[in-house]
């Protein structure tokens, strides 16, 4: 088999592969640790390789296979192939740097429960990816210590915050990877380098070992080529952890059992304020044309209104940025993190050690965070934005009582420049359509629909009821098979 | 108070050394930050709950095996004899008081 073949199988096909002695899972290692080689000095999506962790645990699947000791079911699907994480999810004996000179050379003393759950199936870690710093941000253009370009278009970002997750599926570098959500982080990049994201319902990934940025709305999803690996992934992932107090069982883990089904008279809201004057006409009319593809299969089209929409994005700006600043205050260079080499007394040392240590982002956010926490601005500010949380679940369990699932752009926009978007605030409106998932800690998936502005990608965004994953990966892939004739990359 | 005090109030708050630059650009961001917070005031939010969290549960309270103190002593910036050693906390006055 040539190795270009390796790059575009699936998850599913190299698995069969496997199984079959097409390949070994040293020689599927080997193979992506040479595409990184060949590839990532132009992408850089990579921060750490771990390339002789790598190895090791190929040929550790490969004895086990040897031995008939591979394992059956779910976790079949992911054995001796390899991924890699965001640099936020804490890997044992290897760096993890949330992409901050604050956590530069942090070498975490324990993996997180999503690392521990593969490894459990025979994944092969090849690397950490980087990231917006501390995930705060929508292009990975905030990471303090490498530059990620989009596969698409070099001249491009990658979105954010998991642009490296995305960027290196995306290019080939690695058959899957995982990227944490808080208010897009997953979507927003799959939607740029046209792969699918998928940001599970609240609880049911554990957070145990993700470096907490907003502690409410941090979710761990999967970054693939195709819906069919997303569901296998987070198939791999789901469950309750004594770790994480907000985790629960999935009520329907099988995540494949539906994909065929089809979507005859499901009905899918269609909400009027994801399509407004903000949005692109190029990402509009890819997703109204998906809305089309989806309703010639049978599905019926339900216009409807959100009108928490407008306020949904002041409402996360403030309880994320109130969460970072407590989450982060760890980060003083006595507990965690950079320590400064001149300071006079303890205050100086955590003062000078944050100053430091964090980028301009995480400054800002910080700062936000305690404005909005501090006396005077609680009640109009977190108190509000708590309420205005509130009543956006509330108008989305209604909706979804009458929709089946929610139909939207991921993204307004294309995939901007470098440097494009210096304005904080025009940076924030990239998260608009994205972040009511989050608040409301409803399921919601991303998947490309097509080409906009020079060609680049589209996303579209399916959002459900709490855990109904498994029907947005049916609605999903009867999109992709009708769209690109099944599972394209088998 | 004016906005340059506040942003060094806030700060110290943060437990953040700023620079000047950074002063006056966070300040400038901190007002935008708040005009756009003051959209929340645009919705009626009169009859909203203020939400339920996410349910949770908690482990049983049981002993079981933690992290590896070894592991953990090297994480430490600086250590002696097994104890983490920190900067001093109180000043030399502060120490005299609290003995008396």
């Amino acid at each position: 088999m040539k190795n270009n073949d390796l790059t575009s199988l699936s998850l599913t096909a190299l698995a069969d592969g496997l199984r079959r002695g097409d390949f070994s899972s040293r020689e599927l290692c080997e193979h992506f640790l040479a595409e990184i080689a060949a590839k990532d000095g132009e992408i850089g999506a990579f921060l750490t390789r771990s390339c002789s962790h790598a190895l090791a645990a190929a040929d550790e699947c490969d004895r086990r296979r040897a031995r008939g000791e591979s394992p059956d079911g779910a976790l079949a699907a992911l054995f001796g192939i390899p991924y890699a994480l965001k640099d936020n999810i804490c890997t044992k004996g290897i760096r993890t740097t949330c992409a901050s000179r604050m956590l530069e050379h942090f070498v975490p003393p324990y993996d997180a429960t999503v690392v521990t759950r593969l490894s459990g199936a025979g994944g092969v870690l090849l690397g950490k990816l980087n990231m917006d710093e501390f995930a705060m941000g929508a292009s990975t253009e905030h990471s303090a210590l490498a530059v990620t370009r989009n596969p698409r278009d070099l001249t491009r970002v990658p979105g954010g915050s998991s642009g490296g997750s995305a960027a290196a599926v995306a290019a080939g570098l690695v058959p899957y990877a995982l990227g944490s959500d808080t208010g897009g982080s997953v979507r927003n990049p799959a939607a740029f380098c046209g792969v699918v994201g998928m940001k599970p319902t609240y609880g049911t990934v554990s957070r145990y070992g993700l470096v907490a940025f907003a502690s409410s709305l941090d979710q761990i999803g999967p970054i693939t080529k195709n819906v069919r690996d997303n569901a296998l992934v987070l198939s791999a992932l789901v469950g309750r952890d004594a770790h994480d107090a907000t985790s629960q069982e999935h009520p329907a883990p099988d995540f494949c059992a539906d994909l065929d089904r089809g979507v005859r008279g499901l009905r899918i809201g269609i909400p009027s304020e994801f399509f407004g004057e903000d949005c692109s006409r190029c990402v509009r009319d890819a997703v109204l044309r998906a809305a089309d593809v989806l309703a010639s299969l049978g599905a019926i089209l339900v216009p409807l209104s959100l009108p928490s929409f407008d306020v949904a994005l002041a409402a996360y700006y403030v309880i994320s940025s109130a969460e970072a600043s407590s989450n982060l205050s760890r980060f003083d260079g006595v507990r965690y993190g950079h320590r400064a080499a001149d300071y006079k007394d303890v205050e100086s040392l955590y003062c000078r050690s944050r100053g430091e240590g964090f980028g301009s982002e995480v400054k800002r956010r910080i700062l936000a965070g305690t404005l909005a926490l501090s006396v005077g601005y609680y009640d109009a500010y977190y108190q509000k934005a708590t309420e205005a949380r509130a009543r956006l679940r509330e108008e989305l369990t209604t909706i979804l009582s009458t929709c089946d699932i929610i139909l939207s752009p991921t993204v307004p926009t294309v995939a901007h420049r470098f440097g494009e978007r210096q304005d904080h605030a025009q940076m924030l409106l990239g998260d608009r359509y994205t972040v009511p998932a989050n608040l409301a800690g409803l399921p919601a998936l991303s998947l490309p629909c097509g080409t906009g502005e020079d060609g680049l990608p589209v996303g579209m965004q399916l959002m459900g009821a709490p855990f109904s994953e498994a029907l947005l990966y049916r609605v999903a892939y009867a999109y992709e098979r009708q769209t690109k004739g099944g599972d394209d990359y088998e | 108070m004016n906005e340059h005090m506040d942003i060094e109030a806030l700060a110290r708050l943060s437990r953040l050394a700023l620079t000047e630059d950074e002063k006056r650009e966070f300040a400038t961001d901190l007002e935008a930050m708040i005009a756009f917070g003051r959209t929340l005031n645009k919705a009626d939010l009169s009859t909203a709950t203020c939400g339920k969290n996410a349910p949770t549960s908690l482990r049983a309270d049981e002993p079981a095996p933690s992290l590896d103190r070894t592991a953990i002593m090297d994480m430490a910036a600086t250590s002696s004899d097994g104890f983490v050693t920190v900067v001093r906390v109180l000043s030399e006055a502060e120490k005299e008081a609290s003995e008396t």
